[in-house]
């Protein structure tokens, strides 16, 4: 999805953000986010978010590229 | 004189293209030169096979190290910017969540206190709330724990900031606040057309910004960049924003205290 995002885009016309939550920096465990609690699972995953391109990185929830 | 660090033939990760490598040259916490023909002075480092990176400016962040930017408090701020600078972020736009417009404004009052208190390019200030707090777990003790005791927030009344009218509900200003706090220009408004794009004053201030001490290699991107921004409302019509594009780069760079 990356190499897309670049391919249409351009590397100057890209950019990531993190979309990070409470957990970034900090390990598996139930988070807020919100109202919502979000849990996050062992490998960094927050539930519901496996699928997000940065989805493996701790905390970051997705990673947002236009 | 202050002394100087040299990065010596790092792999530069920054924006500028046709210009990857070189040395990069700190003198008293501010980064002097860059170049790939620079002679180092003061302590060398050989960095060569690493990348020296900018510290990168998140446009979208919500929270992190347990704290959100909605905990409506200056040590939450703190504490996002500390654990985000450990990874080399060290300028970000504080993002808000889907919520009464009440919590949204309480949100933003903090966020733009903390900015009046950031450190200015060149600063070692510590950042504003007093010592940085360590990050917080962020986790509840168990399940059944109502959300939101995962990390106290600071309960106390933010000092009286006041919003230009354009801030206020019923005015033209559209759901991103989190921009509109960092002292968005009222009355442009839009998406994707040139004419209407945003310009951030925020970013070209670096936005909630941090001594970047704790980030290696790095520094404060600050006046920094236009950004083409266009709304992206997350579900629920939350406040969701993020950069479209890069339009200019004028950089002025400080790095941690040589």
């Amino acid at each position: 999805m990356i190499k897309l995002a670049l391919w249409a885009k351009s590397l100057d016309k890209v950019c990531v953000v993190t979309d990070a939550m409470a957990a970034a920096g900090l390990g598996p465990g139930r988070y807020r986010l919100g109202k919502k609690e979000v849990v996050v699972a062992q490998g960094g995953v927050p539930d519901g978010y496996e699928r997000q391109p940065l989805g493996g990185w701790p905390g970051f929830q997705t990673g947002v590229m236009l | 004189m202050t002394r100087a660090l040299s990065l010596v033939r790092g792999d530069r990760a920054d924006p500028v293209p046709g210009d990857p490598g070189g040395t990069v040259i700190i003198r008293g916490g501010e980064i002097v030169l860059v170049g790939g023909e620079v002679i180092p002075q003061g302590e060398a480092i050989e960095v060569h096979g690493s990348y020296v990176a900018l510290g990168f400016v998140d446009l979208h962040l919500h929270g992190g190290g347990g704290h959100e930017v909605m905990d409506v408090s200056l040590d939450a701020l703190a504490a996002i910017s500390l654990v985000h600078a450990k990874g080399s972020t060290t300028s970000f736009l504080a993002t808000t969540l889907t919520a009464p417009w009440e919590e949204i404004e309480r949100a933003l009052r903090a966020v733009e206190e903390a900015m009046e208190g950031a450190p200015q390019s060149g600063d070692p200030r510590r950042p504003p709330g007093g010592p940085v707090p360590e990050p917080s777990t962020g986790r509840r003790p168990g399940p059944g724990v109502p959300p939101g005791s995962g990390s106290p927030a600071n309960t106390d009344a933010p000092r009286d900031i006041s919003l230009p009218p354009s801030y206020l509900p019923g005015s033209r200003t559209p759901k991103g606040f989190g921009m509109r706090a960092a002292g968005q220009p009222p009355g442009r408004t839009g998406l994707h057309s040139p004419q209407r794009r945003y310009v951030l004053p925020s970013a070209r201030r670096g936005g909630v910004r941090f001594p970047p001490r704790h980030a290696p290699l790095l520094g404060v991107l600050h006046g920094a960049p236009d950004l083409g921004l266009s709304d992206r409302r997350s579900g629920g019509g939350g406040a969701s924003w993020t950069a479209l594009r890069w339009s200019s780069l004028p950089m002025d760079i400080t790095c941690p205290q040589a």
